[in-house]
């Protein structure tokens, strides 16, 4: 109960408004594209210090922020213009939608894969441990000892 | 000089070849005069690629230009520190870096299983010299390759080109070799598990016998991967450290599968299960080692960490190709043999939680693959180019990750074997309490990236955890032995260097995501042209420029700005950013300073200047919390050095097991 009115909690709180702030830094656009120099890194990376695309770029992006153009108007411009490879991240559409579930499907697989695997694991030692707790009581308790004393010994 | 380095690099070709086909002839021929031959040979692999090396060391040092390698990666206006380091600067100098190193390393192995493991002795000797054949064959067949190739006859230049200036910083005296140290150190359990399928002698003898190797390969894959990280920080000048660059990807990826595979491999020893799985770990870990080299002289992909474009790509894709094809056939025909018990008592179990880690782990390593190699795919498949960059890792890793961090907290509270939830619930207790007022202090102080507050309070969740295994292991210590606290806290840690070792491991992890968070989430900036007396302000801090000086040194002109930073007219410090100009490489580069402390880095570049106008275009970052990243890879080193320190009772232990083990056949 507590839990839960803590997760409520956070979700109200979570969900006020922001203050408003001033024009977005360049890398709002920046980290969203790819420097067209050739390094192949993205725009705010580029490792060329005299950069004959990025600069210029970075200094477009930074007039048009703060003339009031938004960053996903500049980013569209910037596909508009080069393609969608001049993107960071393929976009969500089309086959390009494979790239983002494709991790996530295989996550979930394999989870499901990993309960199944313990819950046959788990009843296959659970009905042998029956047979064996049968048995075990039926055990010396210097084999019990025996027993302990290897595990341990093992213990780590 | 040239001419003995370029021989010795011959002979350690004929040595590797010799080392890989001696063992099975002795193997064959139950000889034993042909194994100690095969050892002599390893003995014979390490001195002759020494003497290649010192041959380099020795072109380099006294600044042999008719040696094209000394002439393209060093001037007489380097300094002696950078000219050590022009060893691994360019390709064909870090493909001899790794084969001393591997031969150095294949010494020892043999040196230490002189007395033991010499049924599968040979066939290891054999795996490590093909792939030390391998890495000679690429130096004496490629003449980009060869280190000791020779400038145009006639030529004599007075003077090399120089160090790419990027790479004059401590960091890139670190950063390779503590990687090639990390790979090469891979390449010790992985021909010990194909050892171990070729012979048949499939128990956890060969993971006990190569704990160690793992532990130091991750020791220094870690160190690499963070150096890289913290060379990036302070030289490139961009404010980041990690840009899920290709190649950093490629050092990353062998990181996490490697971390996976020395969890996994606890419960082969303890419960004799996910045989299979740990091979495939291993060799998974070790295939991403050669990847990485792989990439980085293919051209296949840009990157900052490029030696660029050669043909030696595609002899390491064929050779990533041949590994993959012999492990993963072994692996097969022996999979009869590899049947485990596969017993587990309950879903509420260590076992469960490490199976759940282990599967995460590998989900990290195989989306960041899947990064990689995803516009080959999309434009195979398309026709359409597609770059998988930083956006597309943060929003898919970051969730799976902070998954990673609560099974990490929640893991240590779980029994081995069977817990009951009553007893889980109540070993969470603390930790979730903490948890909570963690979790409720950053929302009403006004925090309100979810990210962010999530992952703070897994901070708060796994510290906690960690911290109580260590109070509880001491208290208990302290009753019993009636030492203070703090010795008994010492000698819990010494007692079970392995599993307070990784602990402490697990806490510096925790520091560095804490790092990550801060400096990911809240980093602000801005850049301004401005002249002196004018101020920068951002984030509370204030950056003023003071003075511009520009002088000459016989390397490079060099301009510099000096400002104050202060907080809110609290005077803090002096930074002194600068722009560089390289006269023989004719190539300007930025050097950043920042004024650092445990909150927050102020980090100044000096974009551009006029010695004119003294008008300086500057950029200021305040990256938060981003020292804890530095010391959280310093506490994980720490933590993996206490997990392998040598211990008497575990040798001891592992003596006696081996003793078990032969006496009933099972090795």
């Amino acid at each position: 109960m507590l839990l839960g009115a803590v997760v409520v909690a956070v979700a109200a709180l979570l969900f006020i408004a922001m203050p408003a702030s001033a024009a977005p830094p360049v890398s709002s656009v920046a980290d969203e594209l790819i420097c067209q120099c050739g390094c192949g890194s993205v725009l705010t990376v580029c490792p060329h210090q005299e950069c004959g695309w990025g600069i210029p770029a970075k200094q477009y992006i930074g007039q048009q922020l703060e003339a009031g153009r938004s960053p996903e108007d500049l980013v569209q411009y910037y596909v508009d213009e080069y393609g969608e490879q001049v993107l960071a991240a393929p976009t969500k559409r089309g086959f390009n939608m494979v790239a983002w579930v494709a991790p996530f499907a295989a996550l979930i697989i394999g989870a499901v894969a990993v309960y199944f695997l313990i819950g046959v694991w788990a009843r296959r030692n659970g009905s042998d441990t029956e047979t064996v707790s049968v048995r075990e009581t039926d055990l010396a308790p210097e084999s019990l000892q025996r027993r302990l004393d290897d595990e341990l010994r093992e213990f780590d | 000089m040239n001419q003995i380095g370029y021989s010795a690099l011959l002979l350690a070709v004929l040595t590797s070849a010799f080392g890989l086909v001696a063992p099975l002839i002795a193997v064959r021929t139950k000889s034993r005069g042909w194994m100690k031959t095969a050892e002599r040979s390893v003995y014979g692999l390490c001195a002759v690629s020494l003497v290649a090396s010192a041959a380099l060391l020795y072109a380099l040092v006294t600044r042999d230009y008719t040696n094209e390698y000394v002439y393209n990666y060093t001037s007489n206006e380097l300094s002696w520190f950078y000219t050590f380091s022009a060893f691994w600067a360019g390709n064909s100098g870090s493909l001899l870096l790794w084969l001393v190193i591997l031969a150095v390393f294949t010494a020892v192995v043999v040196w230490q299983n002189r007395a033991k493991n010499r049924e599968i002795l040979p066939y290891v000797i054999s795996i490590l010299m093909s792939i030390a054949l391998f890495f000679s064959l690429m130096m004496v067949t490629s003449r980009g390759s060869n280190p000791f190739a020779m400038v145009p006859a006639g030529v004599f230049p007075a003077n090399g080109s120089g160090l790419n200036p990027m790479l004059e910083n401590p960091g890139m005296v670190v950063h390779p070799i503590t990687l090639f140290l990390g790979y090469v150190g891979f390449a010790i359990p992985y021909a010990f598990a194909m050892a171990a399928l070729i012979t048949r002698r499939l128990g956890d003898f060969w993971i006990r016998s190569t704990r160690r190797w793992t532990v130091f390969a991750w020791i220094f894959l870690t160190i690499g991967n963070i150096v890289g990280a913290w060379w990036a920080y302070v030289t490139l000048g961009w404010g980041g450290y990690w840009a899920w660059d290709p190649v950093e990807n490629a050092s990353f990826m062998p990181w996490v599968t490697g971390t996976a595979f020395l969890h996994s491999v606890m419960i082969q020893e303890k419960k004799d299960m996910l045989k299979v799985w740990n091979i495939v770990l291993i060799v998974a870990t070790f295939s991403l080692t050669i990847f990485g080299t792989f990439l980085v002289r293919s051209g296949v992909v840009s990157s900052v960490h490029s030696f660029g474009q050669s043909s030696l790509g595609f002899f390491f894709l064929g050779f990533l190709g041949l590994i993959l094809v012999f492990s993963l056939n072994l692996l097969f025909s022996r999979l009869d043999m590899l049947k485990s018990r596969n017993e587990l008592d309950s879903f509420v179990s260590r076992e469960s939680s490490f199976l759940l880690n282990n599967l995460l782990l590998v989900g990290i390593a195989m989306t960041v693959l899947w990064g990689v190699l995803f516009p080959i795919i999309s434009e195979a498949v398309t026709g359409n180019k597609v770059t998988v960059g930083p956006p597309f890792f943060d929003q898919v890793i970051a969730p799976i990750g902070l998954v990673l961090m609560f099974v990490t907290g929640i893991c240590p509270l779980i029994a081995w074997r069977r817990a009951t939830l009553a007893n889980l619930r109540k070993n969470v207790t603390y930790p979730g309490l903490v948890a909570i007022v963690v979790l409720v202090a950053l929302i009403v102080t006004g925090m309100r990236h979810t990210y962010a507050i999530i992952s703070f309070t897994l901070c708060a969740f796994v510290v906690t955890t960690v911290l109580m295994e260590f109070a509880r292991g001491a208290w208990v210590r302290r009753e019993m032995s009636g030492e203070n606290l703090a010795k008994a806290l010492l000698s819990l840690t010494w007692r079970n260097k392995r599993r307070y070792g990784g602990y402490i491991v697990h806490i510096g992890v925790i520091l560095f995501l804490f790092g990550v968070t801060g400096s990911y989430a809240f980093k602000q900036q801005e850049s301004r042209t401005i002249t002196k007396g004018e101020s920068i302000s951002v984030g509370g801090y204030e950056v003023t420029y003071d003075s511009f000086d520009s002088y000459d040194t016989t390397e490079k002109r060099v301009g510099t700005v000096t400002f104050t930073v202060s907080e809110n007219g609290r005077f803090l410090g002096t930074v002194a950013p600068r722009k560089e100009y390289y006269f023989a490489k004719d190539q300007p580069w930025t050097r950043i300073d920042r004024h650092v402390t445990l909150e927050r880095d102020v980090y100044v570049s000096l974009l551009d200047y006029s010695a004119e106008t003294g008008e300086a275009n500057v950029e200021v970052r305040i990256n938060p919390l981003v020292s804890w990243l530095w010391i959280g890879g310093i506490v994980m080193v720490i933590g993996g050095i206490v997990a392998i320190w040598p211990d008497k009772r575990d040798a001891q232990r592992l003596a006696a097991r081996y003793e078990r083990q032969v006496r009933l056949h099972e090795i």
